[in-house]
């Protein structure tokens, strides 16, 4: 299967849905269309093997850049996740009234698509950082568009911050590329560079900040709360559940494989400070009163948990990472998408203002709770298996690491359920007004749900595809 | 035989699905029933299973049902496993808790969530033979955390009360902190052994020799500190009595007959482990009498109904403990079973006067209802009989088998045990005068209180049956009868009895000793009765309504402070860190040190920006600056 067939379905998406204008009903297909296919092409390629998934064109000759793309086993989840969350901002986008359906917000969801596909596959270094610093350019376009002025700042904040990180991983790029003998950038030439330790030193710390920044983990995150708090929520489910995969995907393809020695050096330093902040973000939650900003610092707990599992060097809890991107990226865009749902209705996100809401929709108390499960880690939910086997990888590495940040098996069920209970039960108010779901959101969320409890039940399928190739990586350890 | 196995778990979660896709267009009668029939359903294919295994060999019987989570050196089925210890929880879960869904229907008939009610019931009747049919530990841990889920949903049933939802949040924190002890145990043996399934398990434990090992000290008290949440013991207690907002058949199933008593399943199922580790066992003995201790004396000065019965179940459970402490493994599961029948049947008899009472809780507002609340009087009255002790009824059995073993291992706990014993037979008839006897005390007029229904009396009497002879499954070696549970339960203890054994840790017990301690077991009971009879009865007292006075008064009906203790150490520290990381770090200094960058960057830029003035004569002198600045510097690098 090529690749080309993948990474080019977004983009004529994004002309199809400039040309269906503002028709909800047959954008819905589209977005359906182009998610199923999405899947679809991956399960071929898990079908036919992975070696038929590759090409490579020379793009700028003189400098050795190749336009190379693969899928390959470490990205396959990745790309069914941008497959999936890209369908929840872009359903969330369609179940509004048609009115306030702007093609030009659909059309930049697609080509953000384009642009992480191209992430997660780029097989040229060069390739990649073009990729990586043009799928901020929609979000910015969309926030500044139909944002609020808050949000407009805190994007170009996210703007600014992640560009910032960008340029130290640039240098590293040009330095990896001074060192490389055959003069390209090709990814499979820098695996065996024989770096010293002391370049493999600086080299991740260059490409760390960037994907730190990304992800964002402590003390790299003060963008994130903001940015997800108040961009429109289309963008806030897009940053939270795709956009910070590609630090993590970074960190597992590029900085464990080609920087061992400056994992060796520096990582303790930075699992340390990413342990604190799971912490850190978990006792924030608890005492926020605004629904996306419990989900904000919820997420910098969660994430902290996936940077410390991938720099462990433990196959466990590598693998335990890849499991609990996949699961975090359905279960916060669900919430989002839910927090969304409740506080345009009811015209507040204040938790002390909501309440009761469950007598007025069952289907979105079930939702909610469901997400909420997963967000917890209960088990048979899609949030377990990452988390256990990310604790009990942590647990092997260090045990005062691994059981103080199995603290946020505690911490997270109480900010979650606080956060269920100010909002979903309790006294219902008067003054609230709350219909639930239509039924776009009813389709879209009860499929990512519905995800929560098979992911649950079959982590395997997961672990079956990308086990194998997480393990080449840390051979190096 | 694997079919029928993987039948029990799914017949209550397809009850589940039913009535939780049909909530609100489900009638009544068609929620009950199915709710009921799949209860039902699982019971009598536990039966089923249960002769199919007597048939056979005796060994276990492992279901591997698909590969759950696995990489490169771990590998987890999702897979039941079945032996005799499994069986008997079976029938336990099953029966009690369909006798609970029949008395469910009659008791929540006037609930507009009662379709919600049942398919609650049922997926907590899942999650509940999934613990126990679990094959290895991680199963057992998804059975773990689902019951605790279900408790959540079912003490904040009624959730527009905000005090049952603190009580709910309040039951499912305090399990994960115990879940989190739980999960570290599993880590730990998974580290040690590679496996974490039972059958492998416990062969490889079966080879420790060494006594006290220390890993094997930490995963023993892990494991116990999982069951300290579950089981309600100290200091994970205080969320059971809180656990009282459910409806009450929720108290009679979870909170008094089943789920609180995983902790001590969890215990049973690694007897290998336990053996080993002697030292945790002690730690276990202590842990169980003080929560025993403490239960019971809270006990003693509760004046809701419900609560009286939340304490005792702590206190019960700290005998299981003690029973475990001791070694004593088939004492502990005996008085699981003996306490779900007996402490159903109060729960139920308490939701049968509450039901009867309209919603009245108070004791003091009680008294006299033995007129009018014939059936659930008689058979309240056979249960208090057993938890008090009396023989024939089946809490004298196994309370006797705990208090013996206690005996024979270690004087002191026994002397405890048996004044705990005594105070529990006070605390209870205490509550049965102060409901049953005397004179009415409330403001309800005698033609408005009614007896329950037959769905909420037949589930009292077959419990009352089962409350007097069930002590018969386990007689004490004196009478020369055989111990049907002892030697039915035998293949699973064999690894600590053979441990025990080869390390000389076994003690026994003479006649003269048993008779012995079965005579000061009844004369403490009748001691605990009479005083609560010339209390109660002959000085016809009454709770005052107002603060109590003496110290110790004060103490139990305080509860001992735990929770403001807990609020002021944990609870409110907990807070201040939070919201100190919320504003002071997180805004004041990450985010400001972040924009301090950018007002730099912008400062220094509005600075430069003035030196571009567009003179010639500023332009000449800064030239001139920096040709000196050069010369200065040159100068001083040739000297």
């Amino acid at each position: 299967m090529n690749p080309l067939y993948l990474i080019l379905t977004p983009l004529a998406a994004a002309i199809l849905g400039i040309g269906v204008g503002k028709r909800a009903f047959i954008q819905q297909i589209l977005a359906l269309l182009v998610m199923l296919g999405g899947l679809g092409f991956l399960l071929q390629v898990h079908l036919h093997g992975f070696e038929n998934s590759q090409i490579s064109y020379p793009w700028i000759n003189s400098f050795g850049i190749y336009f190379a793309l693969s899928v390959t086993k470490i990205n396959f989840w990745f790309l069914a996740l941008t497959s999936l969350v890209v369908f929840a901002a872009l359903f969330y986008h369609l179940s509004q009234e048609e009115d306030k359906i702007r093609t030009d917000v659909i059309a930049l969801i697609y080509s953000l698509q384009f642009f992480l596909f191209g992430v997660f596959m780029a097989q040229d270094l060069m390739l990649f950082y073009f990729f990586f610093e043009a799928s901020i350019l929609p979000i910015y376009f969309i926030s500044s568009r139909y944002g609020s002025p808050a949000a407009e700042r805190a994007t170009l904040k996210f703007f600014l911050y992640t560009l910032f990180g960008s340029l130290f991983m640039l240098l590293g790029v040009l330095f990896l590329y001074s060192k490389n003998g055959a003069n390209d950038f090709l990814f499979s030439s820098f695996g065996s560079l024989g770096l010293s330790g002391e370049n493999q030193g600086f080299l991740f710390l260059a490409f760390f900040l960037a994907f730190a920044i990304k992800m964002p983990l402590f003390p790299f995150h003060s963008w994130q709360v903001d940015a997800y708090a108040e961009s429109p929520v289309e963008t806030t489910i897009l940053m939270s559940g795709i956009l910070l995969k590609m630090g993590i995907y970074g960190m597992i393809a590029i900085v464990l494989p080609w920087f061992p020695m400056g994992v060796k050096e520096y990582g303790h330093i930075f699992i340390a400070l990413s342990a604190f902040g799971v912490v850190y973000g978990a006792l924030i939650a608890i005492v926020q009163t605004d629904i996306r900003r419990v989900l904000a610092y919820s997420s910098l707990s969660h994430v902290g948990l996936i940077g410390c599992g991938i720099l462990a060097y433990s196959d466990i809890a590598l693998e335990g990472a890849v499991l609990q991107m996949f699961a975090h990226g359905i279960n916060i865009a669900g919430l989002f998408f839910i927090s969304e749902i409740i506080a345009k209705q009811t015209g507040t996100r204040d938790l002390d203002q909501l309440g009761g809401l469950t007598k007025s929709s069952f289907g979105v108390t079930v939702l909610f709770f469901l997400f909420l499960l997963g967000s917890i880690a209960v088990p048979l939910s899609n949030g377990f298996p990452g988390e256990f086997q990310l604790l009990m990888g942590l647990f092997g590495y260090n045990i005062y690491l691994g059981i103080f940040c199995g603290l946020t098996v505690i911490f997270s069920s109480v900010y979650m359920l606080r956060m269920f209970q100010k909002s979903m039960l309790g006294k219902p108010s008067e003054s609230l007004k709350f219909t639930g779901l239509n039924f776009t959101q009813g389709i879209g969320l009860g499929f990512l749900a519905s995800l929560v409890l098979i992911f649950g039940l079959f982590p395997e399928m997961i672990s079956s595809i990308s086990d194998s190739a997480l393990q080449i990586l840390l051979r190096a350890y | 035989m694997e079919k029928l196995i993987a039948l029990i778990p799914a017949l209550p979660f397809a009850g589940f699905v039913l009535n939780g896709l049909g909530f609100g267009k489900l009638s009544k009668g068609i929620a009950g029933a199915i709710g009921a029939i799949a209860s039902l359903a699982a019971f009598i294919v536990s039966v089923l299973v249960l002769f199919q295994f007597k048939a056979g060999d005796g060994q276990p019987v492992v279901v591997n049902l698909w590969k759950w989570m696995s990489s490169n050196s771990l590998s987890i089925d999702f897979s039941f496993h079945v032996d005799q210890l499994t069986l008997i929880m079976l029938m336990v879960v099953t029966g009690v808790g369909f006798l609970i869904h029949i008395f469910s229907m009659g008791y929540m008939h006037e609930d507009e969530g009662f379709g919600k009610f049942f398919a609650f019931l049922n997926l907590f009747l899942f999650s509940m033979l999934i613990l126990v049919l679990g094959g290895n530990l991680l199963m057992t841990f998804i059975g773990w955390e689902g019951v605790g889920l279900c408790s959540f949903l079912l003490i904040g049933f009624w959730n527009k009360n905000e005090a049952f939802n603190a009580a709910a949040k309040k039951a499912f924190v305090m399990n994960r902190i115990g879940d989190l002890g739980f999960l570290i145990g599993i880590f730990l043996i998974l580290y040690r052994f590679g496996t974490c399934q039972y059958a492998e398990l416990t062969a490889a434990l079966s080879a420790v020799q060494t006594l006290n090992d220390p890993y094997l000290v930490w995963a023993g008290i892990c494991f116990f500190i999982g069951a300290m949440g579950k089981s309600a013991q100290l200091p994970l207690f205080t969320w059971l009595p809180d656990a009282m907002a459910g409806p009450t058949p929720v108290s009679a199933l979870i909170h008094a007959a089943t789920m609180v008593t995983s902790g001590i399943y969890l215990v049973i199922r690694m007897n290998a482990l336990y053996a080993t580790i002697p030292d945790v066992q002690e730690f276990i003995l202590w842990i169980g009498m003080a929560t025993a201790l403490i239960g019971a004396l809270i006990g003693t000065s509760q004046n809701d109904i419900k609560k009286v019965l939340a304490y005792s179940t702590v206190s019960q459970l700290g005998f299981m403990f003690v029973a475990l402490g001791v070694g004593a493994y088939t004492a502990a599961l005996f008085h699981v079973i003996t306490h779900a029948f007996f402490k159903a049947l109060l729960f139920l008899g308490a939701g049968s006067v509450i039901h009867g009472l309209h919603e009245e809780q108070d004791i003091r507002n009680m008294g006299g209802l033995k007129k009018l609340l014939p059936i659930t009087y008689i058979t309240f009255f056979i249960a208090n009989l057993a938890i008090a002790g009396i023989p024939p009824f089946s809490g004298f059995f196994s309370k006797d088998e705990i208090l013996a073993h206690t005996f024979a291992s270690n004087k002191v706990a026994y002397v405890i045990l048996a004044i705990i014993a005594g105070i529990t037979a006070f605390y209870m008839f205490r509550l049965l005068f102060l409901v049953f006897f005397n004179e009415y005390r409330g403001k309800l007029k005698a033609e408005k209180i009614h007896e329950s229904p037959a769905s909420m009396a037949i589930p009292l009497i077959i419990l009352a049956i089962l409350s007097t002879i069930g002590g018969f499954i386990g007689l004490p070696e004196v009478f020369h009868f055989p111990h049907l549970l002892g030697d039915f339960l035998g293949p699973v203890l064999q690894p600590a009895v053979n441990f025990s054994n080869s390390h000389s840790l076994t003690h026994a017990i003479s006649h003269s000793d048993e008779w012995l301690v079965m005579g000061i077991s009844v004369v403490v009971s009748l001691v605990g009765i009479g005083l609560a009879y010339s209390l109660y009865i002959s000085k016809n007292l009454v709770p005052a309504s107002e603060e109590p006075t003496g110290f110790l008064h004060k103490l139990t009906s305080n509860k001992f402070y735990f929770d403001e203790i807990y609020d002021a150490v944990i609870v409110k520290p907990i807070n201040l860190i939070s919201g100190i990381f919320a504003i002071l770090i997180d805004i004041l200094f990450i985010n400001l040190f972040v924009e301090g960058i950018g007002i730099l960057t912008k400062g220094i830029s509005t600075a430069l920006k003035s030196t571009q003035t567009g003179r010639a004569t500023g332009y000449a002198f800064l030239m001139f600056c920096s040709i000196l600045a050069f010369a200065v510097f040159y100068l001083i690098k040739v000297f």
